[in-house]
């Protein structure tokens, strides 16, 4: 996947303004003041690549992952995945429980309030995508998994757009990562729109 | 063509259909069960009427963007908790079930609807909570029981280091604890006295009789105190005061140990000893000052009408010589008297400065003069001013009285020596009372009989004497002398090898 500076602007202007949506519905929701930011994005076709760049972002090996497949114009999945450690502090701070402690494993509750983070923040940056790129799309059910760096990132045959998320809840700096991973097929329609978008500003 | 949502009916979630409108399309059978409202009481009525919290702008909002994009939405329960009221109708308790609540769009032509999927989590989050609550004992468990460890190991560590002995026995009078001032104490060479019975630690005579009158006391639940002599591996003992203190292993079980506290008290009894000692002193000070002074006077009425008397019997030659007699008796008597008036510090002291040497040196001629000629006397004196406040007569009668047992002791002996050395004293050999003042050193040694191991604690005590003559107020009145010039008189003697007398004195300022 080549992309111009101009190109990768732009994408990480949409994941941006994206995760501004995700965080106001955020901050309506769970009474907490949420800030979220993406402050870098990274594309490529190489899964090492992918897999280290992830590894570098989070560094752990397991991960707390929130999954949402998408078809239409554009087919593959996004996932929002975090280390453990920030997964369990998003976890309590947003449930208001503290039995989520940072040491503790994720439970059921910690799970589903990931769930609902994640489903907000991907479908901010993916209805971004979508809305500002004329694209049709729709998502599947989002899942949560327990996975590691290299599962998350599994496909051989792939174009991965990711982007760095940081989250600040409660004066509580946590980092994440948006992983968009694009079927073949898919990622040169989406930067043909992603350049069209870009010539048009 | 309308949907047709009743298979539905037939899952076991609640599931509603919404439309854009928020309109309610269908109603499935759980969602009639949970509600007690059935599908013709909500159907085609917005969806606020049952779940208020579905009116509001922000989920209105939420439901609106996830038709327009078709992305399905999430509502976790604990977050949300439930939005769509269910409650329990068989509870007294107002209270709903927990709710996870998907939204998933659907399209049929241009039409879009919202299917909202609601999962009863209530147990799921019930049993949860239960197991953080669980968890949450299982630490605070921990955390105390950290907390009792960092407690006891303190207190381990305070009983190992404290100031007294400390033993711990069981209700036989087994030692099971003993801490680092105990072996200290009892000088033990032996690396513990763990399991060794209380009894054999004190003396013979005690351990019995005293074991049983502490685990008497313990076992009434009361605190003994009192006085124990403990007995040291090498044999020695050392008396210690103590309490022992019964011990419940947990509140209203029985006494199953107890705490001994021990404190050795060997230099409590020396000074005791030593204070009771000096009472007694005074106190016979006291009485031998009234005595002597009361037969001083009695003497010099004596004096008196004896010389009167001698006038009398001036011609009469055989009562003139008893008289002699009565005479000297009389002056032995007087002599005996006022030595015992200095001792007992009832003579004013009539004081001077006098520079010590030269007063010494007289007095060694002195010495040399009344030595028989046998006897050798090595003198060194030191010439220096030594400027000293000092009675010169009871002074001198207190050195005269050394020379005078020092000649005793070497006149029997075949090379007899005597020695006089005078001069300052080193500052490592002044006593605490004189530390203040710069001091000189006399000493007077010989190489005569030394005075037995036995009699060392009483040579300095009126009247004591190992000699056919002589009253026994030499060395009692040299030591008071010594000590009316705040000076210190020390005795080092070995028998059959020698005496040395020293004496140090606080030079005038």
């Amino acid at each position: 996947m080549i992309l111009n500076e101009r190109c990768r602007d732009v994408i990480q202007e949409l994941f941006n303004i994206g995760a501004g949506r995700a965080a106001s519905t955020l901050n309506d929701f769970v009474q907490q003041r949420v800030f979220l930011q993406v402050p870098e994005v990274f594309l490529c076709d190489d899964r090492d690549q992918a897999i280290a760049w992830v590894e570098k972002t989070l560094d752990d090996q397991k991960l707390a992952i929130v999954q949402m497949a998408f078809q239409g114009d554009m087919e593959g999945r996004t996932s929002l995945a975090f280390s453990r450690k920030s997964a369990q502090l998003l976890a309590s701070i947003l449930s208001g429980n503290d039995c989520n402690k940072p040491d503790a494993e994720l439970n059921a509750v910690g799970e589903s309030v990931l769930v609902e983070v994640g489903n907000v923040l991907m479908n901010g940056v993916m209805g971004t995508l979508g809305n500002m790129l004329n694209m049709k799309i729709c998502y599947q059910v989002p899942q949560f998994l327990h996975h590691n760096v290299e599962l998350m990132v599994a496909e051989e045959n792939a174009s991965f757009l990711m982007a760095r998320a940081k989250m600040t809840v409660a004066e509580l700096e946590m980092e994440g990562v948006i992983l968009v991973l694009f079927a073949l097929h898919s990622h040169d329609h989406f930067l043909s729109a992603v350049e069209r978008l870009a010539a048009s500003k | 063509m309308s949907i047709d949502f009743s298979l539905f009916d037939y899952v076991q979630e609640g599931v509603v259909v919404l439309d854009r409108a928020g309109k309610v399309r269908f109603w499935n059978q759980v969602m009639v069960e949970w509600t007690a409202k059935t599908a013709a009481e909500v159907v085609g009525l917005d969806i606020a009427l049952q779940a208020p919290r579905l009116g509001e702008e922000r989920y209105r909002n939420r439901m609106v963007a996830a038709l327009d994009q078709m992305a399905p939405i999430t509502f976790s329960a604990a977050i949300h908790h439930h939005l769509i009221p269910c409650p329990f109708f068989s509870e007294g308790l107002k209270a709903y079930r927990l709710q996870d609540t998907m939204m998933c769009p659907v399209s049929k032509g241009e039409e879009r609807l919202l299917v909202l999927s609601v999962v009863d989590r209530t147990d799921h989050m019930a049993n949860i909570i239960g197991l953080m609550q669980a968890n949450a004992r299982l630490e605070r468990s921990v955390r105390l029981r950290r907390e009792s460890d960092r407690v006891n190991t303190m207190l381990a560590a305070g009983m190992d280091n404290a100031a007294e002995a400390i033993l711990v026995v069981d209700h036989k009078g087994r030692i099971e604890y003993a801490n680092n001032m105990f072996y200290r104490m009892a000088q033990s060479v032996s690396p513990t006295v763990r399991n060794q019975l209380l009894r054999e630690l004190l003396t013979v005579d005690q351990g019995e009789l005293l074991q049983q009158e502490i685990a008497e006391a313990i076992a009434s639940g009361e605190i003994w105190r009192g006085r124990v002599v403990v007995r040291r591996p090498d044999g020695s003992r050392f008396p210690a005061s103590g309490s022992a203190a019964p011990v419940r292993l947990r509140k209203g079980r029985k006494v199953s140990h107890a705490v001994l506290i021990l404190n050795d008290i060997t230099d409590y009894e020396m000074a005791n000893h030593d204070l009771q000692a000096r009472k007694k002193h005074e106190a016979m000070l006291t009485m031998v000052a009234g005595i002597s002074h009361d037969f001083n006077n009695l003497l010099s009425g004596m004096v008196g009408n004896t010389y009167l008397l001698r006038k009398s019997v001036r011609n009469d030659d055989k009562a003139s010589r008893r008289l002699n007699t009565v005479e000297e008796s009389l002056a032995e008597a007087t002599a005996i008297i006022q030595n015992l008036m200095i001792y007992a510090r009832g003579e004013e002291m009539v004081q001077g400065v006098l520079p010590l040497a030269p007063f010494i040196k007289e007095w060694s001629k002195e010495v040399q003069g009344i030595l028989p000629e046998s006897v050798a006397l090595h003198l060194e004196i030191d010439q220096d001013y030594f400027p000293f406040r000092v009675d010169v007569s009871l002074f001198q009668q207190a050195l005269m009285a050394v020379a005078d047992n020092a000649m005793d002791a070497v006149v029997d002996m075949d090379d007899p020596q005597i020695s006089i050395v005078f001069r300052r004293a080193d500052e490592g050999m002044l006593p605490a009372q004189l530390s203040e003042d710069a001091c000189v050193l006399l000493t007077v040694s010989d190489n005569g009989c030394g005075i037995f191991e036995a009699d060392m604690a009483q040579v300095c005590d009126p009247f004591f004497s190992t000699k056919q003559i002589g009253s026994g107020l030499g060395l009692s009145v040299a030591r008071a002398s010594i000590e009316q010039h705040r000076g210190v008189l020390h005795i080092d003697s070995t028998e059959g090898v020698g005496t040395k007398v020293s004496i140090l004195l606080p030079l005038a300022r």
